[in-house]
């Protein structure tokens, strides 16, 4: 009560200043009135009644003083005094305040725009979801699901997530494919289309504001069911809000949707990639099969995300426990490897947050974080220099006030104004900044997130303003402690026009912070630089840049088998007559797009060992293919046109393949039967390089081929064409309608380059490489910035000594080697500094990384280089300055 | 930069001590800051002398502490005066001071032999 009583009175004063005031003139006024009254008793004239009165009182103006200092209007006088004192600093020196404000602006708007990114991506759960923190998302741990690779992953094949629903009994687990996009027939916006389980609406809490979500017959897995959910925005943009869309129907590729519903916003999916249309997984795969040639749902290629909803009273561990158990009891599948070591983890529905492995864009986004920190102590170690440089300069003005009787903490506080003002102010251009950087990062580097929002919002807002008023006491505190511990005397002293001068340790440390800090982004960005190079540069076996395919896409009303051959014979044959075509050739898979399985014996009747992740895959090509991808022979022979249906069957097998399974022998001449023991031999005839099955890195497996006419595709081929890489372009398009013309009846032709097709692996590498190196190249420049001032302030303060050397016979070359000598030497100490911290930090980036290790010397050297260069020619201009010292000006200045 | 305070009132009087009068004054009812004043000089036989003008910031402290409470009343003169009341909080302060100002005072007695 009694608190309230005194708050209440004081937000009183604060809030009725004038009031306040007023009543006080009245009180005091009141008791000098009954005071001279009771004087006049003793019968005195008026005016020394008055003196008697105001003798008895006291000092009335010291005393309305002091009560006024009682309360807070002091504190708010003193506030407005610094602050205008502080502005009207800052307005003498502009200079000096653009300089800050936009090293302060850079440096928090960096920290802005990434926050937004990194809260997106880490803390946010999926909009529109009821009680995510209940919804887990499941992950695989299989050391041999995957060849070469031993980690956790996301995905789930439609075999494995019916056992592990069906393990999970009464918690209900829900299964989707990330989002594709595809334009509707009709135009309008990208349909982002992922397909899920029929009970994805549901498990999530979704409620449809119009028609209705998925029901029991779109739970069949085997019963294509066209039909499309769409999300709120996509409704309003795409159909103008339409009240009956329910039925419409919606072309996108070949399949016709009807829309049965529509989902309210802001749910866009669980991904960082939005998605605004949903379709049953049925409809998914319609007609499409899995590379043994069942039904997709039967085969085992694992594309299916799946999260659960916890039930109450039921721990992670026991349905961790339940799902393995059901995933390891489930029947192997035909050429897969079974999932006896499998294991089954639940984690956070936030993607990023995953129990291991986590996404490139999120583990990115989180380096991003740490880098955009940097940059923010950078840009504070540059400010607190400005600073530090402008206490010292103002040496003389602060001893005079001093002397004035103005306290060490009036001047302390003064100085904290003026920086927590020159915070505040970066923060506002940092606003500005990061609301236009976080856009232009937004679009450039991960176009393809569900945003959901703008920039910067409220937190993002919050953010800045804390960072840059913290940012602003951080950097004013160093050379507010240097500041105003003052000497007096020395700073006084006759004959010294600026006061003392004295190297400044503060200032070193800053700068060798700055330097430190900025040699570990330099070498971050080579890293990531010669990474990117590297992966740029493995080879793959094919001639990348020069190849391009087509195949044909499959629809539910439409498929194409191994009688597509001929016409795709066709197109191939009049492709080389286009000018730009080098070779075109056939084969039942694309390059990079994966291989077929089969069982393998050897001559005795001995199985091959399977299940061990590393089995040997094959693609049926023809006789042209390894010319055309640029596939080199070792030994043996190519397919030719002889090797046909009734001749001897033959292979041909990778390096790997030959040394693998017959060590020290010629593989030659060796022999293996496919599929069924009692079929017939299959004959090396050649050894070829390794090429990549699937993806840019991956390590090298055992690979055979065999020729097309002996082991046809069973479905539609797929044409490489081997073009000039300057006019591929063109090549594509006479492809794409080469192909029309020999199959007509096609409804869907992709035509792609190889190029394309890895771009997408490449992204996370570029990505990280751009950052860095944009980061980098900030921190440079800003280090730059520092070490010229700090150069250029201790020159301007040696002004007099400068030219008494001259004076007494210094050449140029000697004071310019005084001067940058100095300077490099603080520079030097910081590169050690920073070299060490480098190669501390690399362990933390060392995942991202492809061939470089986080010791690599190029890669430091370059940062060392580029840095000493940049601080060589910090230092040299204010050196060439002191050296150019006309003597007699400098002395007469005394 | 501050003009220096009479020596004398500030000699006599500690600043908590002026508290506690003032606070023991005002339980006799609200009171405006002249009445405070002069019902201090009078018990005090003018032995405690204080610079009337010292009161208002010691009321200021009083009010920001929450231990009184001000408004605007009419004064017997037909005047417009302030006037001052004790909270409950202002109460228990004032009974802690008096405690330990017992302490002290018989502690002091006791040393000087006179109790």
């Amino acid at each position: 009560m009694s608190v309230l009583d005194g708050i209440r009175h004081r937000l009183y004063v604060l809030w009725r200043r004038e009031s306040y005031v007023r009543d006080l003139d009245r009180e005091l006024r009141f008791h000098l009135d009954l005071e001279r009254l009771s004087c006049s008793r003793d019968g005195a004239e008026a005016r020394s009644l008055e003196l008697a009165a105001r003798r008895a009182f006291g000092n009335v103006t010291y005393y309305r003083e002091e009560t006024r200092s009682m309360t807070p209007l002091l504190w708010l006088d003193r506030v407005r005094q610094d602050v205008s004192y502080a502005m009207r600093g800052l307005a003498r020196a502009p200079g000096f305040t653009v300089t800050v404000v936009v090293t302060l602006a850079l440096g928090v708007g960096l920290n802005a725009a990434v926050f937004s990114l990194l809260d997106r991506v880490f803390v946010r759960p999926p909009a529109g979801v009821a009680a995510p923190n209940e919804v887990r998302r499941l992950y695989l741990e299989s050391a041999t699901a995957i060849a070469g690779d031993n980690h956790i992953f996301p995905f789930f094949s439609y075999p494995s997530y019916q056992a592990i629903a069906d393990a999970f009994g009464s918690a209900e687990t829900a299964a989707y494919t990330p989002a594709d996009s595809v334009r509707p027939e009709a135009g309008g916006p990208l349909f982002r289309r992922s397909y899920v389980s029929a009970n994805y609406f549901r498990l999530l809490g979704i409620r449809p504001i119009v028609g209705r979500t998925f029901d029991k017959d779109e739970a069949r897995i085997d019963a294509p069911a066209l039909v499309l959910v769409v999300g709120e925005r996509l409704w309003r943009d795409g159909f103008g809000a339409d009240p009956d869309i329910v039925g419409r129907r919606v072309r996108t590729g070949t399949m016709d949707f009807t829309i049965i519903g529509v989902v309210p916003e802001p749910f866009a999916g669980l991904e960082i990639s939005a998605a605004n249309a949903w379709a049953p997984l049925s409809a998914f795969t319609a007609g499409r099969i899995s590379s043994g040639g069942d039904a997709w749902y039967l085969g085992g290629g694992a594309f299916l995300r799946v999260v659960t909803r916890l039930p109450n009273g039921t721990s992670e561990a026991e349905l961790e426990g339940k799902g393995t158990a059901g995933l390891r009891a489930a029947e192997p599948l035909r050429g897969m490897a079974s999932l006896t070591d499998a294991k089954v983890w639940l984690g956070s529905v936030v993607a990023a947050r995953g129990p291991a492995k986590k996404d490139a864009e999120s583990s990115i986004s989180l380096r991003l974080g740490a880098v955009a920190i940097i940059v923010l102590v950078i840009a504070c170690a540059n400010v607190a220099n400005l600073l530090s440089m402008r206490a010292n300069r103002r040496r003389r003005e602060i001893a005079v006030r001093h002397a004035l009787g103005v306290s060490r903490w009036r001047l302390y506080e003064q100085v904290i104004a003026e920086s927590v003002l020159l915070g505040l102010i970066g923060g506002l251009a940092a606003l500005l900044l990061g609301g236009w950087g976080g856009a232009l990062i937004r679009r450039l580097l991960f176009p393809s997130v569900n945003w959901a929002g703008g920039t910067l919002d409220v937190r993002a807002v919050v953010f800045v303003a804390t960072a840059s008023v913290v940012a602003g006491i951080i950097v004013g505190t160093a050379p507010a402690f240097t500041g105003s511990r003052i000497d007096i005397i020395s700073s006084l002293r006759a004959g010294s026009l600026e006061g003392a001068y004295r190297r400044s340790t503060l200032g070193a440390i800053l700068l060798i912070t700055q330097t430190a800090l900025s040699i570990i982004l330099l070498v971050g960005a080579g890293l990531f630089v010669r990474s990117l190079a590297k992966v740029e540069s493995i080879d793959l076996g094919f001639d990348t840049p020069a190849l391009l395919f087509a195949n044909l896409g499959t629809t539910p009303s439409q498929q194409f088998g191994p009688e597509t051959q001929p016409a795709f014979e066709r197109a191939a044959e009049a492709l080389r007559r286009v000018p730009g075509v080098k070779a075109t050739t056939l084969s039942n898979v694309g390059p990079m797009g994966g291989f077929a399985g089969s069982r393998l014996f050897r001559a005795n009747g001995d199985s091959l060992v399977s299940g061990n992740g590393d089995f040997p895959s094959f693609l049926s090509v023809s006789p042209e293919y390894f010319s055309t991808v640029g596939l080199r022979l070792r030994q043996g022979r190519f397919f030719t046109a002889a090797d046909r249906k009734s001749s001897q069957p033959v292979m041909i097998v990778n390096a790997r393949m030959a040394s693998a399974l017959w060590p020290g022998q010629p593989a030659i001449g060796q022999c293996l039967v496919l599929s069924k023991p009692e079929n017939p031999c299959v004959q090396v005839v050649g050894i070829v390089d390794d090429a990549h099955r699937m993806r840019i890195i991956e390590e090298p497996a055992k690979q055979f081929y065999l020729p097309l006419a002996q082991r046809p595709s069973f479905r539609a081929p797929v044409l490489i064409v081997r073009a000039d890489p300057h006019r591929i372009g063109l090549v594509v398009a006479e492809a794409r309608r080469q192909v029309k013309l020999a199959v007509p009846e096609a409804q869907i032709i992709q035509v792609r380059t190889v190029n394309e097709l890895l771009e997408s692996e490449l992204h996370p590498w570029r990505l990280g490489a751009q950052l860095f190196t944009m980061f980098g190249v900030l921190a440079l420049v800003v280090a730059a910035i520092g070490v010229y001032s700090v150069v250029a302030y201790g020159v301007s303060r040696r002004t007099h000594e400068m030219g008494v050397r001259v004076a007494l016979g210094a050449r140029v070359a000697d004071v310019i080697k005084l001067v940058v000598s100095e300077g490099m030497l603080t520079v030097g100490v910081g590169v050690v500094i920073g070299v060490a911290g480098a190669l501390l930090l690399g362990r933390f980036v060392a995942s991202l990384l492809y061939g470089v290790t986080t010791r690599d010397p190029v890669s430091l050297a370059t940062a060392i280089a580029a840095l000493s260069l940049c601080a060589l020619a910090a230092c040299l201009v204010p050196g060439w300055r002191a050296a150019r010292v006309d003597p007699v000006e400098a002395l007469r200045a005394e | 930069m501050s003009p220096s305070a009479p020596a004398d009132a500030r000699a006599d009087l500690q600043p908590g001590t002026l508290d506690m009068l003032i606070l023991r004054t005002l339980t006799l009812g609200s009171l405006h800051g002249y009445a405070i004043a002069q019902h201090i000089a009078r018990l005090s036989d003018g032995v405690l002398r204080v610079e009337q003008g010292s009161l208002y910031p010691a009321l200021e402290r009083l009010l920001n502490k929450g231990w009184v409470t001000a408004r605007w009343a009419e004064s017997p003169t037909k005047r417009q005066a302030r006037y001052y009341t004790i909270t409950r909080s202002g109460r228990k302060q004032l009974d802690e001071k008096v405690s330990s100002y017992d302490r002290v005072a018989t502690a002091i007695a006791r040393v000087m032999g006179r109790a």
